[in-house]
């Protein structure tokens, strides 16, 4: 029997039964699931089609439909992040219970929604400015305990590298001057080596994180050239949410976090921390450095040991919204981080370097009505640097840096699409440090910036988006500036969308590149001096992506170009001494690939990868291949405790890096003035990963994992090289409420 | 009798030096930060002197500018100082100074000042062998130090042998420029 024929028969029936019964009392209950962890799904729509009869699901995924009439009904299902469900019921005389939905996970999360590039809720396919997305999920998935590790596994053309002891980020050819990094859209204050402290960054209070590659000029600033990227914090989904965690691995890592929240009818709460350590490690070089030189002849330095900072840190984050009037939110937020690092070896006996930040933020927004809300927002953050001389037992603070920013934004939708977003932001730079003076002392210098922007997204048809932008940037030091930006999105037909951009960027060099006067007491000592004399950088941006999307595969790929004129950098104008120069143009060319594919409903594949060149030749310092990969097969083999196993890789291609040294000078010094030059080949290099996660029952969840399986270890440790310790082991055991 | 023993003595005296300071002895920190001076250490006091005039003196065994190191003989003193590098990094397995190999210091080049706007050089006696406690790797900027942590053996002044390992250049504030080192009088 066909469904055709079964289909009427069955009407037939039921329109005898409902002539005889004319009943009102029935219901539909049922539960909606998640299709592999079987967990209920919160605030489902659940609907019959062509009723108004609707509700969503509670906490437990449960639902209930009452005063249904009897008939043939089709019950939908639907909810962002899900494919949507519908299914066929007849209702006679009995009511029906139990009726249980699964629901799987979308391929993509297509529906997601993303605020950097707008500065106002999009979901992510229809964004016109191409953004990339971590979700909490995958993060979840992938079982990675730091934001640094997070980042270079998921994102092909992002690589740290270990700069004299401190992280250093490399994103598609730039530096951590020109990346941006927000928690909620507010800027960190504190760097090491332009780097903000990436252990701030909380990974069990991610919602998401949006990455916008290139120059993103008119609503953050014009100095994020290799992009931004945003921290979305988690906010309570559910009336009573507790998580609890604790991870231990290798070298001593442990991790403990915990956090409470709850949705409210006025608002919502929101209280997490974390306490995480690690030991110092040491590596040994197993094969020495080699300086090549264009004769031929070839200098051995010694081999070494070079030990890796371990580190102990813990914060608080409490975060609360409230409603009021109904057309106003408020949020307040507020930050505490510790942090004390251990340099490992001689040192760590001697010194501990330890950090405070503290974060102060307050945002309001307010309705004006359907189309136009308004958003104010102050924003502290303050980042301290002390050296705890453990000997001595004293304490000396060398750095102080805190930020503050006020800014406004006005948003008027006034039809669907067509946006636009307006703002004035206030940002003060205060940075106190002992390398102002060249005695040492601690000195302070600020800076500060007025600015204002509007962007202007424009639908001018069902196919094409376009974005203007435009921003103005007063600087204390370097006056005004007004920086253009205007993207495109083309979508051809439903499975191609095609985005494009061009950007000016502007950056004022940092109070450190102007006013820097200090002397660095490593290798017989050199002094680094600033220049008040610089200009800013300037710089033309151009972005070109191709997303295609099929059934249940994604591609992207995407090129970006930079020109940046008058680059900051240093210059060694002698042999003990470097200053800050604009020392000419530079030009930056990347591309990334990336694919997603669900290969089947439990296996999941995503593939990067990304090529950069720039044209700094001997200077560059980018490796220009990496390649990501992860996979990830979800399994049910104990019923409803469902198992996921992730398996990732990330390599990288080799590089050569140059420099000036003596060839024949057993006295080994600085001398850029009558050395020769020498190449150092850094190997490529690849580091895989395998997770296991497993559901237990009681709401635990036990993940064990080991980390570069294949033990792999750089030949020798410095600056480009990895710093991974080899093969390591973690166990984690995580409880959600 | 007692002529013998004291006759034996004396052999013995000459053949091993005198041994003033008994085990292992352990100096922190000393400052060799002055570009222009050097610090003097007598093994035998076990701490550093005041030395007016080095080259004729026997007051000192060993003597430190930043990381440049002399010993009271050759071309740096009156005393029979020379070195030898054991080539060795544990402590234990030097049990007795080896019979040759050592070197005494010479004149060679080191830095005696930074201006800012170059290096300074002066030709100078020095330990060319205990020198190399200390390398300078400029193989990326900025330079960093690598202690080479080999024990050596030095003739002290007088003649007594001394095994010595310098493994801290750092002060306890971590800044460079001071030397620790444990001896032993062999």
């Amino acid at each position: 029997m066909n469904i055709v024929q079964m289909r009427t028969w069955l009407s037939i029936l039921f329109l005898s039964i409902s002539v005889m019964l004319s009943a009102s009392d029935l219901y539909i209950k049922g539960k909606i699931i998640d299709c592999r962890s079987k967990e209920g799904l919160f605030l489902v729509n659940i609907g019959l089609l062509g009723t108004n009869k609707g509700t969503t699901t509670n906490e437990l995924g449960e639902f209930t439909l009452t005063h249904i009439e009897q008939g043939e009904y089709i019950l939908f299902a639907s909810v962002i992040g899900f494919e949507e469900r519908q299914i066929h019921l007849n209702i006679q005389s009995t009511s029906l219970e139990d009726i249980v939905i699964a629901l799987c996970e979308r391929a993509f999360d297509l529906e997601q929604v993303v605020v950097t590039g707008t500065r106002t809720e999009r979901s992510l396919k229809n964004v016109p400015i191409q953004t990339q997305l971590i979700t909490s999920k995958s993060i979840e998935k992938m079982q990675i305990s730091n934001f640094k590790d997070l980042l270079e596994h998921e994102l092909a053309g992002i690589e740290f590298t270990n700069n004299g002891g401190f992280a250093n980020i490399n994103m598609l050819g730039f530096g951590g001057k020109h990346v941006l990094f927000l928690i909620d859209g507010e800027r960190m204050a504190g760097e090491t080596f332009d780097n903000i402290d990436y252990n701030r960054v909380d990974m069990d209070n991610i919602q998401r994180i949006e990455i916008v590659k290139g120059a993103s000029s008119s609503l953050y600033g014009s100095n994020a050239l290799g992009g931004v990227i945003n921290i979305i914090s988690k906010k309570p989904e559910k009336k009573i949410e507790a998580n609890a965690h604790f991870r231990a691995g290798s070298n001593n890592e442990q991790t403990y976090r915990a956090s409470v929240g709850s949705l409210l009818n006025w608002g919502y709460v929101n209280f997490t921390t974390s306490l995480k350590s690690i030991d110092p490690y040491l590596l040994i070089d197993s094969e020495p450095v080699k300086q090549i030189f264009d004769n031929g002849s070839i200098r051995t330095l010694p081999l070494q040991e070079t030990y890796i900072a371990g580190y102990k840190d813990y914060s608080f984050s409490p975060k609360i919204g409230i409603h009021l009037f109904n057309n106003t939110e408020l949020e307040i937020r507020g930050a505490y981080f510790y942090k004390e690092r251990n340099p490992g070896g001689l040192s760590g006996t001697k010194i501990a370097d330890q950090y405070h930040s503290y974060t102060g933020g307050i945002k309001g927004k307010r309705k004006i009505d359907e189309r136009q809300s308004f958003s104010v927002s102050l924003n502290f953050d303050k980042y301290d640097k002390l050296k705890m001389y453990k000997l001595l037992n004293e304490q000396e603070k060398n750095y102080e840096n805190y930020q503050i920013r006020f800014g406004s934004v006005y948003n008027f939708d006034w039809e669907a699409g067509h946006s636009l977003v307006a703002g004035l932001d206030y940002f003060t730079d205060n940075l106190m440090t002992y390398m102002f003076v060249s005695d040492g002392s601690n000195a302070k210098k600020d800076a500060q910036t007025y600015s204002a922007f509007a962007q202007q997204e424009y639908v001018l048809n069902t196919k094409i988006v376009l974005v203007g932008g435009l921003r103005y940037d007063y600087h204390s030091q370097f006056a005004g500036h007004l920086s253009p930006r205007i993207s495109a999105m083309f979508k051809p037909n439903p499975f191609v969308t095609i985005r494009g951009g061009y950007s000016a960027g502007f950056r004022s060099p940092t109070l450190k590149e102007l006013f820097t006067n200090w002397f660095h007491p490593d290798g017989g000592g050199f002094q680094i001096i600033g220049n008040e004399n610089m200009k800013a950088e300037k710089s033309n941006n151009y972005t070109l992506s191709t997303e295609i999307s099929l059934g249940r595969s994604a591609i992207t790929a995407m090129t970006q170009y930079s020109l940046i004129n008058d680059m900051v950098n240093i210059l060694w104008i002698n042999n003990d001494t470097v200053v800050y120069d604009n020392i000419g143009d530079a030009k930056v060319l990347s591309t990334e690939l990336t694919l997603n594919t669900r290969i089947t409903d439990q296996i999941f594949l995503k593939g990067g990868y990304a090529f950069v060149y720039d044209n700094l030749g001997k200077n560059s310092v980018v490796r220009p291949h990496s390649v990501t990969m992860r996979i990830e097969h979800n399994m049910n083999m104990f019923k409803k405790y469902h198992s996921v196993i992730s398996f990732s890789g990330k390599y990288f291609s080799k590089i050569h890096i140059y420099g000036i040294g003596d060839l024949d000078d057993s006295d080994i010094e600085i001398d850029n003035s009558t050395g020769e030059e020498y190449k150092i080949e850094y190997e490529a290099y690849a580091i895989f990963k395998l997770a296991v996660s497993q559901t237990l029952p009681f709401r635990f969840v036990l993940n064990v994992g080991v980390n570069n399986i294949c033990n792999y270890k750089p030949k020798f440790a410095s600056f480009y090289s990895s710093i991974s310790p080899g093969r390591t082991f973690f166990v984690e055991l995580k409880w959600r409420l | 009798m007692f002529a013998s023993v004291a006759l034996l003595s004396a052999c013995t005296k000459d053949d091993e030096g005198e041994k003033p300071i008994e085990g292992v002895k352990d100096i922190q920190f000393i400052n060799a930060r002055s570009y222009t001076d050097w610090v003097y250490f007598s093994f035998s006091k076990g701490e550093t002197v005041e030395i007016n005039d080095f080259q004729n003196s026997l007051e000192w065994d060993i003597a430190f500018h930043r990381g440049d190191i002399r010993t009271n003989g050759g071309a740096s003193g009156i005393g029979q100082a020379e070195a030898l590098n054991t080539q060795q990094k544990s402590w234990d397995a030097i049990t007795e100074a080896p019979l040759s190999g050592y070197k005494k210091d010479e004149i060679g080049m080191i830095t005696i000042e930074f201006t800012g706007e170059g290096i300074v050089e002066e030709e100078q006696p020095y330990s060319q062998v205990l020198s190399t406690w200390l390398e300078i790797d400029t193989s990326n900027p900025p330079p960093r130090y690598v202690l080479s942590n080999w024990i050596y053996v030095v003739k002290t002044a007088e003649g007594s042998y001394v095994k010595i390992q310098l493994y801290d250049n750092k002060n306890e504030k971590d800044e460079a420029g001071y030397v620790s080192f444990t001896y032993q009088y062999l």
